[in-house]
């Protein structure tokens, strides 16, 4: 299908302050894929990163909102130190990642799901706790059996505990996640 | 009244466009003084000038103000037009509408109003001009050519052609750049070295060409036509007057150093010629210094120099190296202490060198082989004949060096043998003594007469030796006797001094010490009595006053001591002898704690009250230090000694008495040997200086030390120290025998071969030996020529940028096989180290898959130049067409980011490329990592938009070309600029792209910017072209704009004299009436010819004395007057 | 070397022998740990893909905590996702003081951004650590060959993580080769593990570990060692689960550099609960425990 690029002015907008946030200058990528090259994650990505960029240099950002890439992008930011032009991929995937979910938009629902599970679970005891956080995210995901042949192991070992420690002072940290979530989407 | 016209310039539509050009016409015709205004398109075109002209007439105008773009640009094109007018040429203001108004504002009205302001000052500038005359000045007609390379050899080249002198100035020690590296030339692909070399010997050949290479420009005074440069011909250590080309002193050399023409991928000798067909086609020797081992021996022996013989088999050289210095390799070998393994640069990765036990290797293998021979005395035998006086290590080492002059040598020995302290001082588990006479013999050979049994004042004295006719003297009877312990009871029975002990029992009248001995010291004269009277079946004990760490005797003495038994009881002096009717029978001694350190920073001991313990024992050994014996030299006449009982003399071994010299532990107190030959040395040298009325240095010959850093050293391959084998323990305990066996040929060779190479040059000098011509300088110095110039070109070229360190991601450089353009070129160079073939560094066999990467360095702002590096695409495009064409069935992938092939022929060279099968893929390589002998290259196709990998087994990065080391410098010397990648910038990138903004110096090739050589010999003609046209006249015009002095405003303060950056002013002495009388002052005076106008001085004036012309300080007040009221 | 310490909800649970061997180790060489009351989670990955002022506050908080209760002392922290969401927040912390405003706005408290966050490769690399544990080292691990593994966020991003080499960094190298071990040169010092992927995304993570096991095998090491719960313990998992998986045949047993520290200064695999690892790592142990200790 032929894509025009007589994208909006107001599209354009919503990419500059996108890529602001991210403190990236699209025109500075020459394209030359040495962020695809190096990315431990590209072979599981619908577009690679130099596409996403590409994508935006075209004006093209829904495109880029609705891709798996940003979401399968795992935040290990050897891209950017290794990028020639000094454009941050790995920060604008984040920014992305935040755009989409204000936009409810979550092509990879697990990774958004743990994401979710992971902030409640600090919500509720202030401090992340790892059987909880498996098991609710296992239900949740419906991935029932992820890794529960791990899960005696685990216990033998005495390296899950049951009762979980939480900070005292739990409204504190509650008070900072929901002023800070305002605008973001909730958890 | 002036007559001013005012010239305003629409420049096409650069001004128009952002300047109301009608306004500004109508506000200049009301400036004062202003009588005619006009506008124009074009005014710097031919019928621009042509109506200001017409105007200048027509309107009678005296003065003109052009409005137009920088004066930069066209100021010296409006003056050209005024010299064939009535007006001078200096009665014009150039008021920039351009640069600094339209091209820099956007709103139009503003711009317009700003224009304005720019006219109204230029106008009020210009009413204050007055007509200016410049002087002439003569053309020096040679010109200097900084760097050897394809475009300095070109330019040298065509300005000799034009019949004028050329210098050309070489880093290197051969002319031919980076050209003559590389094998094949794009397109074309002729034979890069077929087409430079007869321009590198057209240029040696050529009657106006001096070359002058490893030469390096210093300083440079002076201005266009008449430069002086300071030019450093750096040492070669060959007479290139001699040196024939040959390469003997190559095939000598025993050094393999790196070889950097090869980019380190090949090795050659520290005497080199840069490649086969260097020019000059003469040897150089590269020496950093001297080696720190032989710095820090005492006698500055040249160890480095006998290691790098014995590394390539050469024993006897390497012995011979030795000798130069002693005749003792095989004593030293055994028992110095090293100071030279102390200072081994191995210390900085592993260990030392075992250069004392590789030096006595070479000993003990040619007494083995038979091969311990003669030393041949080559001197005239002289006639004067000399005594010395005690046959230890200075005396016999004196004689030695005596002998080889061929002077007549007796050395008077007390002792029933020679050898002193050599002899009866250390034992024979640590020196076989037949080593020791077979070395003593080496000397007798020579002539030198030895009488033992001779006790100077009992059987012989000064006088009585003057007599017979002895010339001169040198004193080395050593320190034999011991220092008291100063406790009750010293003297009884049982009590014996250290170095009586150790004679008695080396003289082989086996003392009986008894069961229990106790050694009392911390000295190596400890360690030898302990060791010994434990080898005489005693149980020792050493008691020493400080702990361990302070112990002066040599570590390894201590471990060998202790591993054979003796006891040691630290911290603990003895307050008193105890016998019974006479016979020593226990010591009471008290235990110590450390103090505060002494002036030589030593702990001293200081004893815990109460803390008495008494020790039984049968002898007991002083050995707390050793002094001189006065007693006989006294008896024969000889009384001199410093405060601490030594001999007096100075550090050249001279004593009061004009004839008597002095030297070893006799004149320093107890000290190694190595230090007593080195004193053996000197007095030699102040002999004969003595004798012969000469004055040569008494030390060696020495250069700075050649120190190396550890990081210099991070690639070397770690080795381990040989092992010095030894006999069992148990022999160890019960018997003489030598302790340690040495080193056999294989562990010495592999040994000798650790060596780093320091200084490089190893001083072995064998090349000497080796060099018909006798051409090898071995003590040249740098020299500094000065020479006169009228222009100068720089040529400097660039060099690689240094990827290693910026990507780690490729390796950071610790992947021998992946490896730069130019390192590709030489491996398939004919003359390159692998004589053409492609083979990989690391196991030289023949990469069937190579990967190029392109833009490594360049276009890539993150970790190395912003820039494209111009010729990369293209030698990369080479590249993979010579990989596909000699390595049979190989695979080529060239990851890119463009490709751009603007030239002649390129597009077609690069399609050829293709069509042999390279596989050009569009994107930067991520990661390139070591998997099972392959290096694995990430990378994105990203035309296809997806990662790929290959498995290479050859990497070749096309990296960036930066400015060649030390342009930064150079540009400081000569006083022009570079842009912030550090090229040189050229005076204006279209108009004068081979200039600078120094009149009279000139640039072409890399130095102004990457580029490939088509370009880099073109730009060489141009600056030829530019200083052909300079010499063409015979004398310049200078710049009338300069500063001028009104002497009756100046007060001499000299302020301007400081501030001056070109030092053309001085102070000078003027005569003038005040009132009736004639006074003499100092008033500032300026030198015309260095003058360059930049006004320094005029601001700097406080009375305001002095003027720069054209820039008046009447002129600029009057513009800022315009501007301002 | 005294620090204000931050364990890190890891810690607690799947680090349990990083615990051990840290606070072993800090014991023998005289480092004082001290932690710092009520901290709370980092947020990880989830909370700054969330919102960048999610993560701010959540470790600003601890930060200010920190700096109210030990207000001259530097805050060491062994996760190398705690490390660098902390390190992130203090880096906005300092970058302006519109940015600091706004963040004790955000947790209502006073915080001005004073203490250094550091990780514990940078605490055991200063002159005084690297004597002191020299001086403990009485089991030399003699020529166990270790591959040092970072991970990504103690070397990036490069101005968050520090000084260290982004592509080949040596801390760990250095501070494992006072154990007697050899660290190998290898290749994937600081690729990914996966991370949080490996709950969310496995099918994407699990072949990022593959892909640092070969090159560890490929460069002939025996172990690996790594300076992170989660890196630690996705190496660890997923180990066994690929040989049965792919059929391949690693055996490099996975452990945290401070447990191979720990044991050079004597501990026994069971005190710092080297047992605990999934895939087996207790037998390499021992066996250099015999061969080291023998050698000294």
């Amino acid at each position: 299908m032929e894509i025009s690029l007589n994208t909006p002015a107001a599209t354009l907008a919503e990419i500059g302050t996108i890529v602001d946030k991210a403190h990236v200058e699209l025109h500075k990528c020459y394209q030359c894929g040495k962020c695809t090259a190096g990315c431990p994650m590209a072979d599981s990505m619908d577009i690679t990163p130099r596409e996403v960029i590409r994508h935006l240099q075209l004006g093209l950002l829904a495109e880029v909102l609705r891709c798996e890439a940003v979401w399968v992008c795992a935040s290990c930011h050897t891209c950017s130190a290794r990028c020639p032009n000094e454009v941050d991929v790995a920060h604008l995937m984040e920014v992305l990642r935040q755009e989409a979910k204000k936009r409810n938009i979550t092509p990879v629902p697990d990774v958004d799901k743990f994401a979710r599970i992971f902030i409640s679970n600090i919500r509720s005891f202030g401090k992340s706790h790892e059987v909880v956080l498996c098991a609710s995210y296992n239900v949740w995901s419906g991935h029932l059996f992820q890794d529960v042949m791990t899960f005696p192991h685990l216990v033998m070992n005495k390296l899950v505990f049951f009762k979980p420690h939480v900070v005292k002072d739990k409204t504190a940290v509650r008070r900072i996640m929901d002023k800070a979530l305002k605008g973001a989407d909730k958890a | 009244m002036s007559r001013i016209g005012v010239f305003v310039c629409h420049c096409g539509s650069n001004i128009a466009s952002g300047v109301h050009i009608d306004k500004v016409v109508e506000a200049a015709k009301l400036f004062p003084n202003v009588v005619y205004c006009e506008d124009n398109k074009y005014t710097c075109s031919e019928p621009g000038q042509f109506k200001i002209k017409a105007a200048i007439v027509e309107h009678r105008l005296d003065r003109v103000v052009v409005c137009t773009c920088s004066p930069r640009m066209h100021e010296s094109t409006f003056r050209k037009m005024l010299k064939g007018t009535t007006i001078n040429p200096y009665m014009l203001e150039v008021a920039n509408l351009r640069e600094q108004c339209s091209w820099v504002h956007t709103d139009k009205d503003k711009a317009t109003d700003k224009a304005i302001s720019l006219v109204r000052m230029a106008a009020a500038k210009v009413n204050e001009n007055t007509s200016l005359f410049p002087s002439k000045i003569k053309v020096t007609k040679r010109a200097l050519v900084i760097g050897g390379g394809i475009a300095g050899m070109q330019t040298a080249l065509d300005i000799a052609d034009a019949g004028h002198q050329v210098t050309l100035v070489e880093r290197e020690p051969s002319i031919g750049g980076k050209m003559v590296m590389l094998d094949k030339t794009f397109p074309t692909m002729d034979c890069s070295a077929c087409i430079s070399t007869p321009k590198m010997v057209e240029c040696s050949s050529h009657p106006n060409i001096t070359i002058m290479t490893s030469s390096e420009v210093e300083k440079v005074d002076g201005y266009i036509g008449n430069f002086q440069a300071i030019i450093r011909q750096k040492a070669r250590y060959v007479d290139h007057s001699l040196c024939k080309g040959c390469s003997d002193c190559m095939d000598a050399c025993p050094v393999q150093a790196r070889n950097n023409f090869d980019l380190g991928l090949g090795k050659r000798k520290a005497v080199y010629t840069l490649f086969p067909q260097a020019v000059p086609n003469k040897a150089v020797i590269e020496k950093k210094g001297a080696s720190p081992c032989k710095f820090n021996c005492p006698a500055h022996l040249d160890a480095h120099g006998y290691m790098a013989l014995t590394g390539v088999g050469r024993y006897e050289e390497a012995l011979g190296v030795v000798r130069r210095t002693t005749p003792f390799a095989g004593v030293l070998g055994r028992v110095c202490f090293h100071p030279c393994e102390e200072n081994c640069s191995r210390n900085k990765i592993d260990q030392p060198l075992a250069i004392a036990t590789v030096k006595r290797f070479l000993a003990d293998n040619a007494r083995k082989s038979g091969k311990l021979g003669k030393i041949a005395v080559t001197a005239e035998p002289k006639d004067q004949k000399i005594a010395i006086i005690g046959s230890g290590p200075a005396g016999l080492n004196c004689a030695y060096m005596l002998a080889l002059e061929g002077y007549k040598v007796t050395v008077f020995e007390a002792l029933p043998k020679p050898g002193g302290m050599l002899k009866v001082g250390i034992p024979d588990y640590r020196l076989d003594k037949a080593v020791l006479a077979e070395e003593i013999k080496l000397i007798e050979d020579m002539g030198v007469e030895i009488k033992c049994n001779t006790r100077i004042g009992k059987d012989i004295s000064f006088k009585a030796l003057r007599g017979k006719g002895y010339k001169a003297f040198f004193i080395a009877i050593g320190a034999h006797t011991d220092s008291k312990l100063n406790v009750p009871g010293e003297d009884a029975l049982g009590v014996v001094a250290g170095v009586d002990f150790l004679r008695e029992s080396n003289l082989g009248n086996n003392p009986k010490p008894g069961k229990r001995v106790i050694v009392v010291g911390g000295g190596n004269v400890a360690m030898d009595a302990a060791r010994t009277a434990l080898r005489l079946g005693s149980d020792v004990t050493v008691l020493y006053r400080r702990s361990e760490a302070e112990m002066p005797a040599n570590a390894l003495e201590i471990d060998h001591a202790r591993e054979e038994g003796v006891k040691f009881e630290f911290l603990a002096a003895p307050m008193e002898i105890i016998s019974e009717n006479g016979k020593l029978s226990g010591v009471k001694s008290i235990r110590n704690r450390l103090g505060e350190p002494d002036a030589k920073g030593r702990r001293s001991p200081v004893p815990i009250p109460g803390s008495e313990f008494i020790l039984g024992v049968d002898t007991l050994i002083k050995a707390i230090g050793q002094k001189v014996v006065q007693e006989d030299l006294t008896a024969a006449g000889f009384t001199l000694y410093d405060r601490w009982g030594n001999i007096a003399a100075n550090a050249e071994t001279k004593t009061e008495l004009a004839d008597v010299f002095a030297g070893g532990d006799a004149q320093t107190g107890p000290a190694t040997v190595i230090e007593a030959i080195a004193a053996g040395n000197k007095a030699a040298k102040a002999i004969m200086n003595y004798l012969e009325g000469t004055e040569l240095p008494i030390e060696p010959y020495l250069m700075p030390e050649a120190t190396v850093e550890a990081d210099e050293l991070k690639n070397v391959p770690r080795a381990a120290r040989g092992r010095m084998p030894m006999i069992p323990i148990q022999d160890r305990r019960s018997t003489f025998k030598e302790a340690e066996l040495g080193f056999d040929e294989k562990t010495a060779v592999a040994e000798a071969l650790r060596c780093v190479n320091c200084a490089v040059c190893s001083e072995c000098r064998a090349c000497e030996t080796a060099c018909q011509s006798k051409a090898i300088l071995r003590e040249q110095e740098d020299e500094l020529i000065t020479q006169d110039f009228g222009a100068i070109v720089v040529t400097t070229g660039y060099e690689l940028i240094d990827w290693a360190p910026l990507y780690g991601e490729y390796g950071g450089g610790r992947y021998p096989d992946v490896i730069t353009g130019l390192q590709f070129e030489r491996l398939v160079n004919a003359s390159g180290p692998t004589e053409g073939h492609i083979l990989r560094p690391s196991d030289q066999t023949e990469p069937k898959n190579v990967v190029i990467i392109k833009c490594v360095g360049s276009r890539d702002e993150n970790k190395g130049k912003a820039y494209c590096s111009r010729a990369c695409c293209m030698y990369g495009a080479k590249h993979a067409h010579q990989v596909l064409d000699k390595i049979p069935d190989s695979r080529c992938y060239v990851f890119y980011m463009d490709v751009r092939t603007a030239g002649k022929g390129y597009e077609e060279f690069y399609g050829r490329t293709r069509e042999d099968g390279a596989m050009y893929l569009r994107g930067r390589v991520a990661k390139i990592y070591q998997e099972g002998g392959k290096l694995i290259c990430k990378g994105e196709d990203s035309l296809l938009g997806k990662a790929v990998t290959v498995e290479a087994d050859m990497v070749v990065l096309e990296t960036a070309m930066v400015p060649s080391p030390g342009v930064v410098k150079l540009a400081g010397i000569l006083g022009i600029s570079t842009d912030p990648d550090k090229w040189l910038n050229e005076a204006h990138p279209k108009l004068r792209p081979v200039e600078t903004n120094s009149a009279g110096i000139f640039l072409a090739g890399t130095c102004q910017g990457p580029k490939d050589i088509p370009d880099t010999v073109a730009q060489a003609g141009a600056a030829a072209a530019k200083v052909s046209a300079l010499f063409s006249n015979d004398e310049l015009e200078t710049n009338p704009m300069i500063s001028k002095v009104i002497d009756e405003k100046c007060s001499g303060c000299g302020l301007c004299v400081g501030c001056c950056p070109y030092t053309a002013i001085s102070l000078q002495e003027i005569e003038e009436r005040v009132g009736a009388l004639r006074v003499k002052r100092l008033v500032a005076s300026v030198n015309h010819a260095l003058c360059q106008g930049c006004g320094a001085c005029a601001g700097a004036c406080r009375p305001g004395a002095i003027d720069l012309q054209g820039f008046s300080n009447r002129q600029l007040l009057e513009e800022v007057d315009a501007l301002c009221l | 070397m005294k620090y204000s310490y931050f364990p890190g909800c890891a810690m607690k649970g799947a680090g349990k022998a990083y615990d051990f061997s840290i606070k072993y180790v800090t014991k023998k060489i005289g480092m004082e740990l001290l932690e710092i009351d009520d901290w709370n989670c980092c947020g990880a990955t989830a909370a700054h893909s969330t919102s960048a002022d999610l993560a701010l506050g959540l470790n600003a908080r601890t930060l200010a905590l920190a700096e109210a209760q030990y207000p001259d002392l530097e805050i060491a922290v062994p996760c190398a996702a705690c490390y660098s969401a902390l390190r992130s927040a203090l880096f906005s912390a300092r970058s302006s003081k519109e940015k600091l405003a706004k963040i004790q706005d955000l947790i209502e408290m006073p915080y001005e951004g004073k203490n250094e966050v550091i990780s514990f490769l940078e605490t055991f690399s200063r002159p005084d650590a690297m004597k002191a544990i020299t001086e403990n080292v009485v089991k030399p691990l003699g020529g166990l060959k270790v591959a040092c593994y970072y991970g990504c966020l103690t070397s990036r991003p490069a101005k968050i993580a520090g000084p260290d080499d982004v592509e080949n960094p040596m801390q760990m190298d250095d501070i494992v080769a006072l154990t007697g071990a050899i660290s190998v040169d290898w290749a994937f010092k600081t690729e990914c593990c996966g991370g949080a992927h490996h709950v969310s995304y496995q099918k994407g993570a699990v072949p990022l570990v593959d892909r640092i096991l070969r090159n560890a095998q490929a460069n002939g090491a025996e172990a690996i060692a790594t300076a992170c719960p989660l890196c630690c313990l996705n190496l660890d998992m997923r180990q066994g689960e690929l040989n049965k998986k792919n059929g391949t045949d690693y055996n490099i047993p996975i452990y945290y550099f401070t447990e191979l520290l720990a044991m050079s200064m004597g501990a026994t695999p069971k005190e710092v609960g080297v047992e605990k690892h999934f895939f087996p790592a207790l037998s390499l142990m021992e066996k250099y425990l015999v061969k080291g200790g023998s050698a000294v």
